[in-house]
């Protein structure tokens, strides 16, 4: 920061008693220092007089990028599947490990606000084109819609009693990219796609189960993924054959 | 270190304020938002299906009516409704489509009602065609040569979801002679529930 | 105490001097006159010297249209009624509605809440307050209102002397009893605003009042930008006369 006025300092010389009216040159406030007053010193180079700033430079932006880094890990991190924990082929178990905060621990209340390890081994055991899809267990029959092909993804999973099973999603990537039914709500209206139909509430109730979600696509899409995961950041990723 | 110790002079202080006008100037009159803010317009007309890299969407239908029906209501007009059959086909992943917008030829804004099951955004997947219908209550000077903008984001707070996205613009296709028509037939519409859309995103109407 | 006394404002002068001197001394003529005027705008803030002239609230009357933010807004009448569309009122209450003719004339949609904030409930009339302290249980036959508003005040509808809280008014528009959220511009819509009022009012008029809105383009405060705020400030009032209740309110609604 450079100032225009620094306070007054008495330099050598220039004590004089305060208050009385000093008689200075006009366009001098009281207190300023004549500029020809300062002692003549061998001006430096202009690198050389900022040499600091210019190596502290570098490190200020790094730490200011450093500093706004937070909304990685706070807003982009946390909302998605961003950490592949396992990637196996179709077929084999994967193990899908992730920390996740339980804020009111709605089926399970002694876990309400705190932090909770998920640990599920989940294998995809098909993945296979449909022609029909069965009967929702609310609501009406669904009709696959032209234009569209349907999948049935069959998984098994085995994992500790009462493990938290909402937010599941069970997505199909096609070859470009495209996430088919990554909504943690599926075709037939399910809206807990990792548990079976009878399951009351958002826990798991056997140590093993299976189950089968039906996922709709584009009719040339060519599936080579299956990803699992319960919101992010952490999934597992099943490759297709 | 060498302290300021320098008199204030005419000279300084002009710099000074002048270097300060001269970068509110800048900062005032470059079109520095046009670089961060500028949508990517996709440009139409009903029946075409345009590719917004997110989503790929048809117009299907524009029509006008006094009145809408619903399941549980009717709304009237203040002017007139445009209703506007649109289909979503999402290309990447879930995706939600808040912004739905009417402009006119003198750039007034107009957006949608939720009235009598009209919507106002929609929420689809890849893998299937989704149906919505939006409803825009207009005045009759609005009709000629209104536009419809529809996008992911939001029109909100002047379009700010909006910024640096693809944005579909698609001409209603309503000429200054027709509007006589439109503006005096007295139709009611029941506009459907979204749901799948009869056919794929080529636009045909089933 | 003597010498304090005569030497204050002594002392405080040849202070004052001494500081004058000590800057203006050494300027040129210049630098005085641009320091005076600082000096004077300086000394005049306190007394209100930047504030703007406090407006008048100018008369409203029924059928003539006034500009209210992004409206255009004739009153046409205010009326009450047993119960309008889905609002029912609590038994010894009914349903006190304003219609108006609202336009927007702005170049973007505006939501109806702007307009139900800008007319707050009118006063001293047996509104019912906000639910909670809302008891329609505590209306009682005392004090029936003696038909000019002001003494409607009936002090059994509110407890206490300051009615707390009264309600924001549900927008209606009438053509179709539906509630109306999104003003599109360059449309007039006939709506009402709609307010529960104890059965003990019996005035033949309400005061209304309209509050001044102001536009905001950039705000310095917060971030929000572009929107209509509502100020603390009363930009249109005036007396309203009440028609009496109608057997059929979704007649009285319909019939024009």
């Amino acid at each position: 920061m450079t100032t225009l006025v620094t306070p007054a300092v008495p330099g050598p010389g220039q004590g004089e008693p305060p208050g009385a009216a000093p008689s200075l040159r006009p366009g001098m406030l009281p207190g300023m220092i004549p500029p020809d007053a300062q002692a003549p010193r061998p001006r430096r180079s202009w690198g050389r007089r900022n040499a600091v700033w210019l190596v502290l430079l570098p490190i200020a932006i790094v730490v200011a990028a450093g500093a706004s880094s937070f909304r990685v890990w706070a807003f982009w991190w946390p909302v998605g599947l961003h950490h592949e924990v396992d990637r196996v082929a179709l077929g084999e178990p994967a193990h899908l490990a992730g920390e996740y905060y339980d804020a009111f621990g709605l089926d399970v209340p002694e876990r309400a606000q705190t932090t909770v390890l998920r640990e599920i081994d989940a294998t995809v055991t098909s993945v296979e084109q449909v022609d029909q899809l069965p009967a929702p267990e609310y609501g009406d029959p669904v009709v696959i819609p032209d234009g569209s092909v349907a999948y049935a993804v069959q998984v098994h999973f085995a994992a500790e009693l009462r493990t938290d099973l909402s937010l599941c999603q069970i997505t199909l990537v096609a070859e470009d990219g495209t996430r088919y039914g990554d909504s943690t709500t599926d075709v037939l209206g399910s809206s807990n796609r990792c548990s079976t139909p009878e399951a009351e509430g958002f826990v798991s109730e056997q140590p093993e189960w299976e189950v089968t979600s039906f996922v709709l696509a584009d009719p040339g899409a060519e599936i080579t993924q299956v990803r699992l995961g319960f919101g992010g950041p952490e999934h597992v990723t099943f490759e297709l054959p | 270190m060498r302290h300021g110790r320098r008199r204030i002079t005419w000279k300084g202080t002009a710099l000074v304020v002048g270097a300060v006008t001269a970068g509110c100037a800048l900062v005032t009159y470059l079109p520095q938002d046009a670089g961060v803010d500028t949508p990517f317009i996709v440009e139409g007309e009903v029946g075409e299906t345009l590719d917004l890299t997110y989503a790929k969407l048809t117009v299907t239908e524009v029509r006008v009516a006094d009145t809408l029906t619903g399941l549980s209501e009717a709304a009237a007009a203040g002017g007139t409704f445009v209703v506007v059959d649109a289909t979503w086909r999402a290309t990447q992943g879930q995706t939600s489509f808040g912004g739905a917008e009417v402009t006119d030829r003198q750039g007034r804004r107009f957006w949608p009602t939720n009235q009598a099951g009209c919507s106002t955004s929609a929420s689809a997947q890849p893998g299937y065609a989704w149906r919505t219908t939006y409803c825009f209550d207009v005045p009759r000077d609005a009709l000629a040569g209104a536009t419809v903008r529809l996008a992911r984001g939001g029109q909100s707070e002047d379009h700010a979801g909006q910024r640096r996205d693809a944005v579909a613009v698609i001409d209603l296709g309503i000429t200054p002679s027709e509007v006589d028509t439109l503006w005096e037939a007295e139709e009611t519409v029941s506009p459907e529930a979204p749901g799948y859309a009869p056919a794929s995103a080529g636009g045909s109407e089933g | 105490m003597k010498h304090a006394r005569n030497d204050g404002p002594d002392l405080a002068f040849r202070l004052g001097r001494r500081v004058v001197t000590a800057v203006a001394d050494d300027m040129s003529t210049t630098q005085r006159v641009v320091a005076g005027v600082v000096a004077a705008l300086v000394a005049i803030s306190p007394f209100g010297a930047w504030n703007e002239v406090e407006p008048q609230a100018d008369p409203l009357t029924v059928g003539t249209p006034v500009e209210v933010g992004p409206f255009e807004v004739t009153v046409e009448k205010a009326a009450t009624a047993d119960e309008l569309g889905h609002l029912v009122p609590a038994p010894g209450n009914h349903m006190l509605a304003v219609v108006a003719h609202v336009t927007n004339t702005g170049e973007v949609p505006e939501y109806s809440s702007t307009i139900g904030e800008a007319i707050p409930a009118p006063e001293n009339v047996g509104i019912i307050p906000e639910a909670p302290l809302g008891e329609p249980g505590t209306v009682t036959e005392a004090a029936p209102g003696t038909g000019d508003a002001p003494d409607g005040a009936d002090p059994a509808a509110s407890p206490s002397p300051d009615e707390p809280g009264l309600p924001s008014a549900s927008v209606v528009n009438i053509e179709d009893g539906t509630s109306i959220r999104i003003l599109n511009p360059g449309l007039t819509y006939r709506v009402a605003l709609i307010w529960e009022q104890s059965d003990t009012f019996s005035g033949d008029v309400i005061p209304l009042r309209i509050m001044a809105l102001e536009w905001i383009e950039e705000s310095a405060g917060s971030l929000d930008n572009e929107y209509w705020l509502l100020l603390d400030e009363v930009a249109f009032a005036g007396q309203i006369p009440v028609e009496p209740a109608k057997p059929a309110p979704d007649a009285d609604a319909g019939a024009q």
